[in-house]
């Protein structure tokens, strides 16, 4: 008799079950796209969505099967019996048969009879339906997370910095740069320091476009000026926007950040002609080098066959001569098959995307790697200048450098005067240079006044007044040369008369003077030359090739050079990276006289 | 008796009484609802709608005794139950000689029985519930079946007494007899205004009332109705946790358990009367108003207010859930 009661409840509880399990699915879905949503807009406006929040986003949706799960359990035969009463409008008629099943009571039969004809044999399903409506507030729910994630996923809508709080930081980096800098300079790491130095120029160029365009952006939120104690703009003001608003809209920040990106990038093709045109410079200057040495060593040839060469009265054997020669060339060559390497291997390299600079924090390897190459072009030119002194420097072996000569850093740029003037000989004598007849009086006098180790007459100004080390008693001389830069003729003190002290002397002289300029040509690459040295340096280069003549006119490939490679700077400056730019002003900047460091 | 005698026994009777009777359809049912329960009937009216007849012709269909008792202020109990005399007997002998009340009777009518003092009313209280009376110290029962139909007029409350809480929830039921509709005066007066007096017919007997009790009682209830009725009556209670709002708000003492029992054998009868052996939820709250309304007590806010108790009460069933 209990039968179809049985029946009617079990099929009632599956229904309740399935019904109950969707409604609680959808109030699961909806917590958990709500949940979503929240967050989403919480991660917007703190740290910005992005498409790999999403994967942690989706862990709201364990919520459904959670809450499915909870109510999912099948429902007891008697809450089923009463709930299957109430939605058939049965009176309790069911429950309270089942729940009297095997009473002795004296009603229940009958009213087991009453309820087995009253359950429903079919159409419970319909008493169940499927809760849809549950799962509006879920669709809503859905709308407003796609809404949350669309529009996080779309638009930047995390609130940009405070401008105070982001100089701050571009201050403390620069500080701290500062700091890693005194480090290194007392570590003696050039190489650090110089890359301290691009960072820091870097930096301080990125913080004042940033002051610039916030600037520009607080200008364009008031139009009036906010107060009268404002400092002046310096950046001319954006382009008027085409329509005229106050709000300042995505466009215009988009618009803003292209016109700033736009100044800080150079195209390949641009850095890789520049950076051609460059290196075409440097070969100009090396074949002008080489044939610089080649003149120098003619020059002094020739100066050994002059008949002036018995007016030193030297009692150095044509050995000597030949030795000293000897020297020279071995020295030279040695100079111009490093150059020769190097020369090839920047050649090599001239193929290549050499100098890439891109102020992107994602591509700070391949800075890196350009600026490697362009350091090889910088060691080039140093290399250049570092040979140009060596091999005046050689030509002048035997001279003493003039003591109290000014300019502890400084390089001597020695020259052969060979077709100079008197006005020229006088500016040199101004500056420190001595031409080949003061050489010849301090070769006169050498045998009263042997090894004295000091230069005669006050330093030339702007030069600091330095002692020479070397066992030599002469003149540190500039020789003089007709038309071509050359090696002077050496003085020789009184002590040098042999062919073993001459080689002495010789080997002394040059280990100092290597070692002076080894120091001076670091300094000059570094930009750490005292301004004071490096004008006066400078100076004496300008001065020679005023003075110099045609002899000066080989040596101004360095200064010509500087003067091209800048003045090509300056007509693409519009077009070179901001780094570069900076890169390349510093170095210009660290080598003129004057020049900032 | 089967259900089905007692649905066709209430049925006749019902028939019978509305022969005299015309509409009050859910007062005939809720007074022979409370005759069959045992209990006693309250009802509240506006003179002239016919509750004496009403009440007569409950009596006149049960064959039952009927009397009918005018409540005054000068009533006194004795008036009620009835008081020993001193008779003489033909040897001259003369001895107490009990002479009973109409209290006597198997249904009585208390007719506005809120006039008579509190004393009087009180004489009520014992016959009503022991169904017995006591005087001059000796206790008679009373016949049975016994039931006690009061009215009493909710307009005219000057001189009155208010019936105190233990004698209202005496009452199996408060009845609210309305005005009668335009059809039902209609038919009123056309039984009432001609030469042909309806009269009732006696369809069963005192016996069968009681038989009828017994079959009631014997109507399943399910744990959970049984739990909805006392969730019910708890929920009047303003200081149980099963209160409703509402309750807190505007009552100020709540249902006894006498109307938890009025609620379930209630049910019982209404469930016999539904074809059904078992008392379901829906008979709980169908008879929740008539069981309830004259044993919630309202505080001053809810007189102030004029919240009726019917409100209250409807609100609270709509708030407890079967």
């Amino acid at each position: 008799m209990l039968d179809p009661i049985r029946r009617s409840t079990h099929a009632a509880a599956s229904a309740w079950r399935r019904s109950r399990l969707i409604a609680a699915a959808f109030r699961g879905a909806t917590l958990a796209l709500l949940g979503i949503a929240g967050t989403a807009l919480v991660l917007e406006f703190s740290t910005g969505l992005r498409l790999d929040h999403l994967a942690p986003l989706a862990s709201w949706l364990l919520l459904v099967p959670l809450f499915a799960f909870a109510a999912g359990r099948r429902p007891q035969v008697a809450a089923a019996a009463s709930e299957l009463d109430r939605r058939a409008g049965l009176a309790d008629r069911l429950g309270t048969a089942l729940e009297f099943a095997g009473s002795d009571h004296r009603l229940t039969p009958s009213q087991a009879a009453d309820a087995a004809a009253h359950a429903p044999a079919a159409g419970i399903a319909a008493l169940f339906p499927l809760p849809w409506r549950a799962g509006r507030p879920a669709l809503a729910a859905l709308l407003l997370a796609l809404l949350s994630l669309g529009a996080g996923l779309a638009f930047d809508l995390q609130p940009s910095p405070e401008p105070t709080a982001a100089i701050d930081d571009f201050d403390d980096a620069l500080a701290e740069i500062e700091r890693q800098q005194e480090r290194y300079v007392a570590e003696g790491n050039k190489e650090a320091v110089r890359l301290l130095s691009d960072l820091d120029r870097t930096l301080r160029r990125i913080r004042d476009n940033e002051r610039k365009l916030r600037k520009a952006l607080k200008k364009k939120r008031a139009p009036e000026p906010e107060s009268a104690d404002e400092e002046p703009e310096e950046l001319e003001p954006p382009p008027p926007p085409p329509e005229q608003s106050d709000r300042i809209t995505a466009a215009d920040l988009e618009r803003l950040e292209a016109e700033t990106v736009q100044q800080l990038e150079l195209t390949d093709e641009q850095q890789t002609a520049i950076v051609a045109e460059l290196f075409q410079h440097s070969q100009q200057a090396k074949e002008l080098a080489h044939q610089f040495h080649d003149l120098s060593h003619s020059e002094y040839e020739a100066s050994q066959d002059a008949p002036n060469r018995n007016l030193h009265n030297d009692s150095r054997p044509d050995s000597n001569i030949a030795n000293q020669l000897k020297a020279a060339d071995a020295f030279a060559n040695n100079n111009i098959a490093r150059d020769q390497a190097m020369n090839n291997d920047d050649a090599g390299r001239e193929n290549e995307d050499m100098i890439r600079r891109d102020l992107s924090d994602e591509s700070q390897a391949e800075h890196d790697r350009s600026h490697d190459a362009a350091e090889s072009f910088n060691q080039f030119l140093g290399d250049f200048v570092k040979d140009v002194q060596e091999l005046v420097a050689e030509a002048a072996t035997g001279k003493k450098k003039k003591p109290g000569k000014k300019g502890k850093k400084g390089k001597e740029v020695q020259v052969d005067p060979g077709g100079g003037t008197a006005d020229k000989t006088d500016a040199m004598a101004e500056t420190g240079f001595e031409s080949m007849d003061d050489v010849k009086r301090h070769s006169d006098a050498a045998p009263s006044e042997p090894a004295s180790g000091k230069a005669e007459g006050p330093p030339p100004e702007g030069m600091e007044a330095t002692s020479s080390s070397g066992p030599v008693d002469g003149p540190a001389v500039k020789g003089e040369g007709d038309g071509t830069t050359s090696a002077g003729a050496s003085g020789a003190g009184s002590s040098a008369n042999s062919e073993g002290g001459l080689k002495t002397v010789l080997q002394g002289l040059n280990a100092n003077q290597e070692a002076r300029l080894e120091e001076t040509l670091g300094q000059l690459r570094e930009g750490a030359l005292s301004d004071e040295a490096r004008e006066a340096m400078f100076d004496r280069v300008v001065r020679h090739k005023v003075q110099a003549g045609l002899a000066s006119e080989r040596d101004d490939v360095l200064v010509d050079y500087f003067a091209d490679a800048e003045e090509l700077m300056l007509e693409n400056a519009e077009s070179l990276p901001p780094l570069f730019r900076d890169y390349a002003q510093s170095y210009f900047d660290a080598i003129r006289p004057g020049g900032g460091s | 008796m089967t259900p089905d005698e007692f649905r066709s026994t209430f049925t006749r009777i019902e028939s019978s009484v509305h022969r005299v009777i015309v509409g009050m359809d859910a007062v005939v049912r809720g007074c022979l609802i409370g005759m069959v329960a045992g209990g006693n009937v309250l009802l509240e009216g506006v003179p002239g709608l016919g509750k004496t007849l009403l009440v007569k012709s409950l009596g006149e269909a049960f064959s039952l005794e009927f009397a009918r008792i005018q409540f005054t202020p000068d009533l006194m109990p004795a008036d009620i139950t009835g008081t020993k005399i001193v008779m003489e007997d033909e040897n001259g002998r003369k001895s107490f000689v009990l002479h009973k009340g109409p209290v006597f009777h198997q249904v009585v009518l208390a007719d506005e029985v809120n006039r008579a003092t509190p004393k009087t009313q009180s004489a009520m209280l014992e016959a009503m519930q022991e169904r017995q009376v006591t005087i001059v110290g000796e206790t008679y029962p009373l016949p049975k079946p016994f039931f006690v139909v009061a009215t009493q007029n909710p307009l005219e409350m000057d001189g009155t007494y208010p019936l105190p809480e233990a004698q209202l929830d005496r009452f199996f039921f408060k009845l609210l007899v309305e005005f009668p509709s335009l059809p039902d005066m209609r038919t009123i007066l056309a039984r009432t205004t001609t030469n042909e007096v309806p009269a009732v017919e006696s369809v069963c007997d005192g016996p069968t009332l009681l038989a009828m009790g017994r079959l009631a009682r014997e109507v399943l209830v399910k744990q959970s109705v049984t739990d909805y009725a006392i969730r019910l009556v708890l929920a009047t209670h303003p200081e149980h946790e099963e209160a409703a709002e509402i309750t807190g708000r505007y009552v100020r003492y709540g249902a006894s358990p006498r109307a938890a029992q009025a609620l379930i054998l209630g049910a019982r009868i209404r469930a016999l009367l539904q074809g059904r052996e078992n008392a379901s939820v829906e008979d709980i709250a169908a008879l929740a108003k008539p069981v309830l309304r004259h044993r919630v007590i309202r505080n001053f806010e809810g007189e102030a207010e004029g919240v009726p108790a019917d409100a209250i009460i409807g609100a609270i069933v709509e708030a407890v859930r079967p």
